[in-house]
């Protein structure tokens, strides 16, 4: 009976529903595309770290990373990382040896990573080759050619066909130093590549440190929508010795960053939801005090307290379940749309590239946060109508039924 | 005439008036939390950067930012030194000399970061100090050098133990050295816990071969907006052929573009919140329009015209959306200022992720003038705009039926 008036209030005044609806409509919108959007942001910046840096899954010596020393190697790494190329899910491997060492030009010196790279797939793990600014990918020079990160050639005020000095530890503890000739320049918005790493040829490398064909990292880059966890969970059932992980565990910092961005997330929400909870009792609180008259007659028919306050709270449920689909609605469809097209931010910020954000960003929600949005804003409704409610419960109806 | 009646119409139904007026003051207020959270959060970054880093402010000679080598450093002199000390605003004026070499021990090599500093003014700006987890703070003569922590697990070294600096010094001389190791300090940056030595700014200046010169000179000062001034006013005093006097954005240009980025989403964010409020807002006009159609009805037949019931309402508005503005800056006013004073602590599992980088995991609010300002005219702004709906209602309203629809 009181559902039934209650729903029937609703269409009565449809201009004051439809503004209660409408202002839950946008909430719902504002939450799913603030969601998406900040998603968005942040899933764009890990991205491009992963796939031209880190990538998804890298495989060590558990020994190796505690100090980089390079007799910590890979057992039979080159068989291995053929054997994962043919695993399912799995895009791409590639082997790499790797020292610390200190790179210098004439005028400067650097620490640098050294990586002996494998230029094929190294081509198709990071797309190295399509980072190249100046020069070519390891082509016209014969002997040690090396590619360096813009920042780092011009620390060290080197171009194309200069000559650099690696000087790093061989496996017997000497220290080496071998001569290169920079082949080619990679700019990315990467730090770590601009100016942390010096790629050379695995052979070059290797005969250097005097490790065979020995290698120290494996770097696998799986499918997109695959779960890293299933191919380290299985590599290392295979080789319980060795040490795979995933970029989570490689680079906590972008861990660091969602989490910053997650609280970041969770404040903004919460403002939203709390504008969308004033828009609400506003909007409510006209409608009843609007009503004055018919909730006097109400009241002195015999309707008591109980059920005027229940009756208000079940209109703006109902206002609430009547929106909240159709918001929800609006809300997928713009993600959708802006998933296929992008968010094209280059207006804003010219040195969005050169951060390591791509300037286009593509919003994306989990399927839970749909859910979650739902019944908040519906818990939000609720609220918003208690003070309403209890206003209207507070009527004398006399004096409500004399008032214009 | 028309604006007393506005007036009157307001104070007859305070109820409604004040409706309308705390849907424009609460957009107000939450448009300024936003705001202070996200320019608190940068404002915090700066400090962290600028005061536990590299200074606000940093004089070197001309060149040496754009090409950090030893070759580039420049004689310091007590006389710069005063004209830094004597700007106002300036607390301390702390030197460095700072270059890269290998650290070794036994049988591992490290490209390192090697800091000379002057221990005491050094502390004063990044409380090195407090970094020290092993050992002992380094004096101004020792002979001896603190390493991080990451550098020393690497390198398997302890307090006491030998390090060996191999570098190249000014003009080319070669750089070498053995250190006994006085202090291991721990940073929460990696990078900077992976490749720091710090040693004496004395022994700095022996090892490097730069006799009295340095590399930078980096300010302290009293308050982060007064950086142009004191740039300016130290660049009127010395020789700018030979120096140069850098700002923290010219220092730090990736923090500034980090927050300008982050700013974007803020700003998408900020929309977003106007969106919301908007339609807080055009729904409580909207009641009130449709509240007061018979009014309208009542005033329209009885002779007024149509243009002076639009300026009334416009007054009506406009009087509305500047009592709500000005209660909403001064109710966000003392609610920020105590959170500017109490910044909120997270805890948890993701205030320990954010914590282990040495970002303090917390809600940082700002009270710059201008977010007050700025939030303030676009809500009215909004309010304003929103506020063309009751005219447009007029302008389309027929007396006859909004009486008899109007109740």
């Amino acid at each position: 009976m009181l559902v039934k008036i209650a729903w029937r209030n609703i269409w009565r005044s449809r201009a004051r529903s439809l503004v209660v609806i409408g202002s839950i409509i946008v909430g719902v919108w504002a939450l799913l595309f603030g969601n998406g959007f900040m998603n968005g942001f942040m899933v764009g910046y890990s991205a491009d770290i992963i796939q031209h840096d880190i990538s998804n899954i890298q495989v060590h010596n558990p020994e190796f990373k505690k100090d980089y020393d390079i007799v910590f190697t890979i057992p039979n790494g080159d068989e291995k990382a053929n054997e994962i190329r043919q695993w399912e899910g799995v895009k791409g491997v590639s082997t790499r040896s790797i020292t610390q060492g200190m790179i210098s030009s004439p005028q400067k010196a650097a620490g640098v990573q050294i990586r002996g790279i494998d230029l094929e797939n190294e081509a198709i793990v990071t797309q190295l080759d399509s980072m190249i600014n100046e020069g070519t990918y390891f082509e016209g020079i014969k002997r040690n050619p090396i590619v360096i990160g813009s920042k780092l050639a011009r620390n060290l005020k080197v171009k194309i066909r200069s000559k650099v000095v690696l000087t790093f530890n061989d496996a017997n503890g000497d220290i080496i130093a071998g001569a290169f000739r920079v082949v080619g320049i990679v700019k990315s918005s990467s730090i770590s590549i601009n100016e942390m790493y010096a790629f050379v040829r695995q052979e070059d490398l290797n005969k250097l440190l005097a490790i065979g064909s020995e290698i120290h990292e494996i770097a696998i880059v799986t499918e997109e929508q695959i779960d890293e966890a299933l191919i380290v969970n299985k590599y290392s059932e295979i080789y319980p010795d060795d040490k795979a992980e995933s970029w989570k565990e490689l680079a906590p910092e972008l861990l660091f960053m969602q989490e910053m961005y997650g609280s970041m997330l969770y404040v903004l929400m919460a403002i939203i939801l709390t504008a969308l909870v004033f828009g609400i009792v506003n909007t409510m609180l006209m409608a009843v005090l609007e009503r004055k008259k018919e909730l006097g007659v109400l009241m002195a028919i015999g309707m008591n307290q109980k059920k005027v306050y229940l009756m208000i709270l079940i209109e703006t449920l109902f206002l609430a379940f009547v929106a909240s689909p159709i918001g929800l609605l609006v809300g997928y469809l713009t993600i959708l749309y802006y998933r296929y097209v992008g968010v094209d931010l280059s207006n804003y910020s010219e040195g969005l590239e050169a951060f390591g954000y791509s300037s286009i960003l593509y919003p994306y929600v989990d399927g839970s946060v749909y859910i979650i949005v739902t019944i908040g804003v519906i818990i939000t409704a609720f609220i918003a109508a208690l003070y309403p409610a209890w206003k209207a419960v507070k009527l004398k109806p006399v004096d409500a039924i004399h008032s214009i | 005439m028309v604006f007393k009646i506005a007036r009157r119409n307001l104070w007859r139904n305070k109820r409604r008036s004040l409706i309308t007026i705390a849907s424009i003051t609460f957009a107000v207020l939450l448009a300024c939390v936003m705001r202070s959270i996200n320019l608190g959060s940068y404002e915090r970054m700066i400090e962290n950067s600028a005061r536990f880093y590299t200074g606000y402010i940093q004089i070197h000679q001309n060149g040496y930012w754009d090409d950090k080598m030893l070759d580039n450093s420049f004689e310091s002199s007590d006389e710069l030194i005063a004209i830094a000390n004597n700007t106002k605003g300036v607390e301390v004026a702390v030197p460095r000399v700072e270059s890269f070499a290998l650290a070794a021990y036994g049988q591992k090599t490290k490209g390192s970061f090697v800091m000379g500093i002057d221990p005491l003014l050094e502390d004063s700006l990044t409380r090195v100090k407090s970094k020290i987890v092993a050992g002992e703070y380094l004096v101004d003569d020792d002979k001896a050098v603190m390493i991080a922590q990451g550098l020393a697990e690497y390198l398997k070294l302890e307090v006491g133990d030998s390090l060996i600096l191999l570098g190249q010094g000014y003009h080319g001389a070669s750089a070498a050295g053995i250190y006994p190791i006085k202090g291991i300090m721990k940073f929460p940056v990696p990078v900077q816990n992976n490749q720091t030595v710090y040693m004496p700014l004395k022994e700095a200046q022996w090892f490097f071969d730069v006799g009295g010169r340095l590399t930078s000179l980096s300010l302290v000062i009293d308050k982060a907006k007064n950086v142009d001034r004191i740039v300016a006013d130290i660049s009127s005093q010395v020789d700018m052929e030979t120096l140069e006097i850098m700002g923290w954005k010219d220092l730090m240009p990736d923090l500034v573009q980090g927050i300008e980025i982050d700013n974007i989403s803020g700003q998408v964010m900020l929309y977003i919140l106007y969106a919301v409020i908007g339609f807080g807002m055009f729904g409580t006009f909207l009641m009130m329009t449709a509240e007061r159609m018979y009014e309208f009805g009542v005033m329209m037949s009885i002779g007024m015209k149509r243009f002076r019931m639009q300026m009334i309402i416009a007054i009506e508005m406009a009087i509305m959306s500047t009592l709500g503005v000005i209660s909403g800056v001064a109710i966000s006013l003392p609610i920020l200022i105590y959170y500017y004073n109490n910044p909120v602590f997270l805890t948890g599992e993701s205030a320990d992720a954010i914590e282990k980088f040495g970002v303090e995991a917390a809600y940082f609010f700002s009270l710059e003038p201008s977010l007050f300002y700025n939030q303030a005219w676009a809500i009215f702004f909004m309010a304003l705009i929103l506020g063309f709906y009751p005219i447009y209602v007029i302008h389309r309203l027929k007396p006859v039926k909004a009486m008899r629809d109007g109740i």
